[in-house]
Formats: structure tokens, C-alpha cells, sequence
């Protein structure tokens, strides 16, 4: 029952008293009428309920799929038409809301584009209502777009991270809204929306949110329908035919069926002559060409050996931190997948390391199509790690789980199905309500139960496991507070230069090392890490370091000025301003091993390490002259 | 078979009438049936009663305002303040057709408040459409006009049965306050009645039987609608709620010692010498 109707009732209470009291009897009559009236209408609306709702029947079709299990890449827009449909009419005003996690971005919602509508089949009212509705279309055009709904709704101004797509109609007569469908006999309807992925991992479609109301809203009802689709999320990657040459000026014609690597290398092929740079070895200088032309000449001949790319992406702690799109980990994916695809599609091999805090995983030597879509979903699941639970409760968690609870589970949240104690404080029985929605949802005992109630640990581990499996990110509440960006650099250095001693000793020669880390928050243990990449290098391989910023703290080489003279200003400017000397002493400690560095997860590091594999191809030792 | 209705395919339709003409007919209609509706709360308000002209506007713009807002309640609230105030008390509670007027009146106007603006637009669309028809003012053909004249709208229907039903509403209210001992000629005659037949001297066992039921009722069908998950949470914190200060005290037990062992933890060292000294 909603509050229209409760003041409805007290009113009609208190004149019906009135009226009995004093013996009059138009004003008891009324009274009573508005009584009984109400009462008819919850009769009505249950009946409702127990007919039609179980009639609705509900099919989502991704990219015009409906498998339970399915595959999106980040960066693509996703279709997703949600088609309801019932074997009678729907009268209620009712309201469908397909829940979207805020790992994809809602960009457009709209009606979908309907195949052409068959005449109606038999009941007169629905051909009249047909009728009724194209005359006012007819009269009253006002475009195709849907009544803009909330695309997102924050917490607070600080985070926002549910998202939601909202296909509300009101399926009744009288509804005449732009873009409106209504369910009349035998009927079936679609809604459509758009979607963009932001983030490598993995995401699940949960289900329908529905809503039933009666025509005069007096009675309101909550339901969830499950719908549940999986899909693994594969990181995008940069893909453009300008970060390496195309042209190649073949010297011979091979036999049929015989392709060569079409790169620079250290064949016995030629394949092209340039101008001499510094960095090329003397001994592929042209010396007759060189006294014709009176400049020096370089020879380039064809790869014979492709070149080995390791790559070793860090998941710690710190690269999770963030909302789906903006985090470390994206960059480095980004990264990642764009340098496999840019060696895989040349026939070099790649494999990878998946570095956190505790452990390392190494990936096989992948080549070819099949090899890359083994890596991406290697990446795809390692993005993928349930945040350390923090047992800190905080009422920002508690309200983040109250709304995901009426969001997923508003039948349980519905108070006469819960029993709990006695409590003067709405906050205390909010938490026994979702205390029974977290036992009820994971299966605890009745103990385990209690426990939510008075222990904060144990509920807060729960309610961080709800979280989590309604998708949220690694966010407030979930992060209670931004790690000491120092702590665990030890550590953390120890794996990652473990992780790199194990890969040079599996390594043959001349192969790439491509470490994709966050690190400048742990600049200060970087010599853990340098005396591995002096070994590397010492065996001739090529060594890069991308380490990805978050855009506000992009390092720059020029003085960080604060905006203006507030805390918040002066406080950004000052870690501006520690992040961009850490990140200097990095690179000129890092540069001046010979390794190349890029602080950025964006098309020049991608150049950069493409460069560096060339180099490593063609045997020089400067990047000047690189072909890139 | 699929019958799909949407009203979104409005790029082939005919422009006979300029969208902002037709806008402002709809308003003036939509502002006629507030006059209509005004006009009526007026009449169930201050019929018979003296107030100030200047005074009966602000009140029934007030209630218009209201209206506006789906406040149906505050319509039911100026209803029985006017009754209150002007109607006389009669202790026989006789019921005829004013009451039954006046009460489907004010019902009827209390649910146009609560159907809001989509009511009145639908209302206000249908009325410019008939008299678009009617002026000839549009160029569709003469099948298609008398089509949609032969055909009735669908909110009349509804308009109907709903009428049909506070009918019914209001002679069950009435059928209650005739039968149920609430005036004293009621209340007299069930004691004459009870007393004639030596059965019961008041008739609280009927009406406790009848709210018992009534009672029943409500909660079966209200259980009718529970799903599983309800259900499985229904039994979940019943139980824990009937054993709850038992749980509480050994999760509260638990709780104290788990916080003793971790502030009393001692450093390693201190340990072994304390064992050494034992």
C-alpha cells in the first residue's frame, strides 16, 4: 500500500468516526464508501498480481543472442533488446527496468525499431484502442525519443557507480506518451537500449526489475525476474597500420606458397637500403652503395627469427583501484592486448606474466588469432579479482547495500515477510531487513545470521561480497580508504623483478621485456627491480616500461600551479607535484640503463615498444632510425 | 500470435493541423474540464452554505491545485469538513438518493484526481478529435472519419464500468450502515431483535465472526502472492526470531572473547619466557 493511499484511509477513518458520532449520515456514508472502494481495489490488484504476472514472460537478446554465455569487447557498442510479452492483457501500469551493471555504460535507450504490426486478432477493445492510439499519434507528433530516464543514479556526489537502463511504460489505455507500447491481447513488446563496454572482465546481466501498480496508485508491488547472462569482457586494442611499415620492396620473387616475415631482421635476405642513422651496425652498412652516393647507406635485410615479446602486467592492489574504465589495469590491458596484436599479427610470439601482490602466473607462448583471443581472456579474467574484503562497516556501505537490495531483491526487502526484533531506531531494523536479505541470498545458518546482526566484521564482509557480485568496482564503499601508495612497494617490487628473473631465464636471446606496472607509487624500491633489468639487459634483450597515471595525476615535465587556493587545489598540485618528481627520478634512472620508458597507457607507449621491438629485430642498439 | 501496438511509427502521419493549434486546444479543453470539475466541488462544498465568493475560489483553486498534484485526499478532506459543518446530525441515519448522489460524486471526483493528467489528456485528445471530425477540419477521408466516429474510446469504457462500480461501493456502504449497529434506531432494533429471539443481547459475536473472516481473508490472499524466496525468508527470521536472545547471547559471547584474545595478544619474546619460568 502506498502513502496515497494510507492518508486516503486515515482521512476516510476519521470522517467515518465523525460521522458516526454526530449521526450523520452522508459524511459516514462517504466515508465508507472510501473504505470499501480502497478495499475493492486491493482486491482487484491481487488479483492482478496472481493472473498476470506469472503470464509475463521476459527474453534479452544481446547482439541479437539470447545464449546464457557470450563474449563483448570493451570499446564496441552491445544491442541488447529486451522483449516482454504475455498471453493476455496487461492492464496495470506497469514498469520494466532491465538492471545494467556499471561496468557498461547505458548510451541510449530507445524503442526498437518494430517489425510491421499485425492487425489484431480477434478482441474489438483492442482494435479500437488501436485505432484510438493512431489518431492521436496522428494528431499529436512529438518525436520518437523516449521520456529521457535516469541513466545513472549516484549515492552521493562522490561516486557513482550503479548504472541502469529504464524502459518505463505505462501499459495502460491511457497512456499516450512518446514512444509508448501497450500490451494489448496475445501481445509481445520490445525495448531496446544501447550499451559500451567500459572494462576488461567479466560481467552478468542479472534480470527485470518489474514494477506493478494499480491505475490510481494505491497498491504497489516490487518483483525481480531472473534473466541471467554471462559474458567475458576482452579488452579493446589499438589497431592501425601506421605503427609499423606495410611497403616492403622484395628483392626476389619467392616461390609460390612460400611467405616470408615481412620485417626488418637479421636475415640473408635484403629487403630494403636506406640511409645510414646512428645506432646501425657497421656491418650492415653498404659500402659501394655508400661511395655512390657519397653518403653512408644502410642495408636491411628480412627477419628470419621472430622476435619473443614477454609481457608482465602488474594487478596489484593499486592498478584495481577505481571506477570500470579509469583504472590502472585498463591502460595496461589496453596496452597490453594492442603490442600482442601488433607482434601475433607479424608471427611474433608473445607470451605474458600476470604479477599481483602474492603471486605470478605465467601465460604459454601464444601466436596466431586463436593464441591472441587466449591471451585477451587470459587479461579479461585476471581484470577480474574480487577486491580484498574489508571488514570496516561503514553507513556508506550499509546505504550502497540497502539500494542494491531494493534494486535486486525488493521482494525480500518487503517488510511483513521479514521478522525481526524489536528496535525504537529505523537504522537498527534496517540492518536486521538486510541482515535476513544477506542470509537469505548466501544461505547462512541462523547463527551466521545473528552474527550479521551484532557482529560489523562479519556483516561487512558479507555486505562487500553483495557488492562485488552486483558488479560494483573498487570504489568507495568498497575501499574504505586510498592505500598508502608506498605500501607494499617492497613486495611488490620483489614479485615483479622474480617474475622478470624467471622469464630471462627461459629466455633466448634478443627478446623484448615489456613491463606494464604502477610504478611510481612504489618509485622507491625501483633497485629491487633495476639489478633484473641490468641482467636483462647484460643478455641482450630489449627492455620497456610502461607505467599508466591516472589522467589527474599525469606526470608533466612543468611546475605544477594550483588551481586556486583551496585544500582541495593545493592538495592536488601537491601530488602533482610528488608523483612528477618521483616519475623524473624514475626515468632518468631507468633511461640511463638503456631502457625505454613511457609514462603514458596510450598510443605512444603502444610506438614505443613497437620501436623497441624493431630494434630488437634489426640488432641496433639506438632508437634513432626506428621505423615507426 | 504477437499483436504489437506502439505509437512511435509517427513518421508517415499525415500533418493536417499544426501541432501548436492542436496544443492549444487541448490545453483549453484540459482548462474546461478543471472549470467543469471546479464548478462541481463547488456545488458539493457550499451548496447551501453562505461564504464569501472570494473565499470559496480560494478554496476550490486550492483543491484544483491539489487535484493537479493527485492529492485526491485533500478533495475527501474539504468533502467531510463541509459535511461536517453543515450537515444535520440525525440520529436514524436514513439513507436516500442524495447520499448516493453525493457520495458517487465525490468518489467520482476524488478517483479523477488520483487518474491525473493521463485521464485528462486522454479526455482533452478525444474531445479535440471528435471536433476536428465534426468541423471537418481535417482532410482524412470520409471511411476512415466515420470508423473512428463509430468507435468509442477506450476510457469511456473504463469511465463506465468504474461508475458501475462505485454503485456498487456505495450500496454495500450503505447495506453496512443500515445493517451494523451504528445509528440508535439500528442499534435499537437489533436489541428488540435480540431480545425477542433469547439469543444474543448485542451483536458483537456477529461482528467479531465477520472481522475474523475478514481478517482471514486479507492474510490468505495476501500469502497467496509470496514467492519462494519470501517464503524461505519468512521461515529464516521466524526461527531466528523466536530463538534470538539465545543466538544473540552466544554470538555476543563469542564476539567478547574474540576481542579479548586479539587485545591480549603478548609479544613472542615475553612468551617463551614466560613458559621458561614455569
Amino acid at each position: 500500500m502506498t502513502n496515497r493511499a494510507r492518508w486516503l484511509l486515515f482521512v476516510g477513518l476519521v470522517g467515518l468516526f465523525a460521522g458516526i458520532l454526530r449521526g450523520q449520515t452522508i459524511l459516514s456514508l462517504l466515508s465508507l464508501s472510501v473504505f470499501v472502494w480502497v478495499l475493492l481495489e486491493w482486491f482487484r490488484f491481487q488479483a492482478r498480481v496472481h493472473f498476470d504476472l506469472p503470464r509475463l514472460e521476459f527474453e534479452r537478446r544481446v547482439n541479437g543472442s539470447t545464449d546464457a554465455n557470450g563474449t563483448l569487447w570493451v570499446g564496441r557498442i552491445v544491442h541488447i533488446e529486451l522483449q516482454v510479452s504475455s498471453s493476455r492483457a496487461i492492464q496495470p501500469v506497469i514498469e520494466f527496468r532491465d538492471i545494467v551493471p556499471e561496468i557498461l555504460e547505458l548510451l541510449e535507450s530507445s524503442l526498437a525499431p518494430l517489425p510491421p504490426r499485425p492487425k489484431p486478432i480477434n478482441a474489438a477493445d483492442a482494435s479500437v484502442l488501436q485505432s484510438f492510439q493512431e489518431w492521436i499519434l496522428r494528431r499529436f507528433p512529438k518525436g520518437n525519443a523516449l521520456p529521457s530516464p535516469p541513466n545513472q543514479w549516484t549515492l552521493d556526489s562522490e561516486v557513482s557507480w550503479t548504472s541502469q537502463a529504464e524502459d518505463r511504460r505505462n501499459a495502460g489505455w491511457f497512456d499516450e506518451k512518446p514512444g509508448s507500447a501497450v500490451l494489448v491481447q496475445n501481445c509481445s513488446t520490445t525495448f531496446s537500449y544501447r550499451v559500451g563496454v567500459r572494462a576488461a572482465g567479466q560481467v552478468t546481466l542479472p534480470g527485470v526489475r518489474l514494477t506493478l501498480q494499480d491505475r490510481y496508485g494505491f497498491f504497489r508491488m516490487h518483483r525481480f525476474v531472473q534473466l541471467k547472462q554471462k559474458f567475458r569482457l576482452l579488452p579493446d586494442y589499438f589497431q592501425s597500420a601506421e605503427l609499423r611499415p606495410t611497403i616492403k620492396r622484395q628483392n626476389s620473387l619467392p616461390q609460390h606458397g612460400i611467405h616470408r616475415l615481412q620485417r626488418s631482421g637479421t636475415g640473408a635476405e635484403l629487403l630494403e637500403l636506406r640511409e645510414y642513422v646512428p645506432g646501425d651496425p657497421p656491418k650492415s652498412i653498404a659500402w659501394k652503395v655508400s661511395a655512390r652516393r657519397d653518403k653512408l647507406m644502410t642495408r636491411k635485410y628480412e627477419s628470419e627469427v621472430p622476435v619473443r615479446v614477454h609481457l608482465f602486467i602488474d594487478g596489484s592492489f593499486s592498478t584495481r583501484i577505481g571506477g570500470y574504465g579509469l583504472r590502472l589495469i585498463d591502460q595496461i590491458n589496453f596496452v597490453a592486448a594492442s603490442v600482442a596484436k601488433a607482434a601475433i599479427s607479424i608471427g611474433d610470439p608473445v607470451s605474458a606474466m600476470l604479477v599481483d601482490e602474492n603471486s605470478i602466473r605465467r601465460l604459454p607462448w601464444s601466436a596466431g588469432d586463436r593464441g591472441f583471443l587466449q591471451l585477451l581472456k587470459a587479461f579479461a579474467e585476471f581484470s577480474q579479482t574480487a577486491p580484498p574484503a574489508s571488514l570496516t562497516m561503514t553507513p556508506y556501505l550499509m546505504q550502497c547495500a540497502v539500494r542494491i537490495g531494493h534494486e535486486r531483491f525488493p521482494e525480500l526487502l518487503e517488510r511483513r515477510y521479514s521478522s525481526i526484533p524489536f528496535s525504537f531506531f529505523t537504522a537498527t531494523r534496517e540492518r536486521y531487513r538486510m541482515a535476513g536479505v544477506i542470509a537469505e541470498v548466501f544461505d547462512l545458518n541462523p547463527k551466521e545470521h545473528v552474527e550479521c546482526i551484532h557482529d560489523n566484521t562479519k556483516f561487512a564482509y558479507y555486505l562487500h561480497l553483495f557488492l562485488h557480485d552486483a558488479g560494483m568496482p573498487w570504489m568507495a564503499p568498497m575501499i574504505v580508504a586510498p592505500p598508502d601508495p608506498a605500501a607494499g612497494g617492497h613486495q611488490r617490487m620483489h614479485v615483479l623483478g622474480e617474475a622478470m628473473a624467471k622469464a630471462i631465464a627461459h629466455a633466448r636471446d634478443n627478446e623484448v621485456f615489456v613491463v606494464l606496472a604502477d610504478l611510481v607509487s612504489c618509485a622507491p624500491n625501483l633497485n629491487q627491480l633495476l639489478r633484473v633489468v641490468k641482467l636483462a639487459l647484460a643478455k641482450h634483450h630489449r627492455v620497456a616500461f610502461v607505467c599508466p597515471t591516472t589522467t589527474f595525476l599525469r606526470p608533466g615535465s612543468e611546475v605544477v600551479e594550483p588551481k586556486s587556493g583551496s585544500i582541495h587545489d593545493l592538495m592536488v598540485a601537491a601530488e602533482q607535484a610528488r608523483v612528477r618528481d618521483l616519475a623524473l627520478q624514475m626515468k632518468r634512472d631507468l633511461v640511463r640503463l638503456g631502457v625505454a620508458v613511457s609514462f603514458s597507457g596510450e598510443q605512444n607507449a603502444i610506438q614505443m615498444i613497437i620501436a623497441e621491438m624493431d630494434l630488437a629485430r634489426d640488432g641496433r642498439t639506438l632508437v634513432q632510425g626506428a621505423r615507426s | 500470435m504477437a499483436t504489437i501496438e506502439t505509437n512511435n511509427n509517427d513518421a508517415n502521419l499525415p500533418e493536417t493541423q499544426s501541432p501548436v493549434r492542436v496544443e492549444l486546444l487541448v490545453l483549453a479543453v484540459d482548462l474546461a474540464q478543471l472549470l467543469v470539475v471546479g464548478l462541481v466541488l463547488d456545488w458539493l462544498l457550499f451548496e447551501g452554505l453562505e461564504v464569501l465568493g472570494v473565499i470559496r475560489l480560494g478554496i476550490v483553486a486550492l483543491l484544483l491545485v491539489g487535484m493537479l498534484k493527485s492529492q485526491g485526499w485533500l478533495v475527501l478532506f474539504a468533502l467531510q469538513v463541509s459535511l461536517l459543518s453543515r450537515e444535520p446530525g440525525r440520529p436514524d441515519m436514513s439513507l436516500g438518493l442524495v447520499p448516493w448522489l453525493f457520495s458517487l460524486t465525490s468518489i467520482g471526483i476524488i478517483a479523477y484526481a488520483y487518474l491525473g493528467k493521463p485521464l485528462r489528456s486522454s479526455i482533452s485528445k478525444w474531445v479535440v478529435m471528435q471536433a476536428l471530425f465534426a468541423f471537418g477540419l481535417d482532410d482524412q477521408s470520409q471511411a476512415t472519419r466515420s470508423e473512428a466516429q463509430a468507435t468509442s474510446p477506450n476510457w469511456l469504457q473504463y469511465v463506465a464500468v468504474q461508475f458501475v462500480m462505485w454503485m456498487v461501493v456505495i450500496f454495500v456502504s450503505m447495506l453496512a450502515l443500515l445493517r451494523l449497529p451504528i445509528s440508535s434506531s439500528v442499534r435499537s432494533e437489533w436489541l428488540r431483535s435480540a431480545i425477542e429471539n433469547d439469543f444474543i443481547i448485542w451483536p458483537g459475536a456477529t461482528l467479531l465472526v465477520l472481522a475474523l473472516l475478514m481478517v482471514i481473508v486479507f492474510r490468505e490472499v495476501g500469502w497467496r502472492q509470496m514467492t519462494t524466496a519470501q517464503a524461505s525468508l519468512y521461515l529464516r527470521s521466524s526461527l531466528v526470531l523466536d530463538h534470538y536472545r539465545d543466538l544473540r547471547m552466544i554470538v555476543l559471547r563469542q564476539i567478547k572473547k574474540n576481542r579479548k584474545q586479539t587485545s591480549t595478544l603478548v609479544p613472542q619474546k615475553q612468551l617463551i619466557e614466560r613458559t621458561e619460568v614455569k
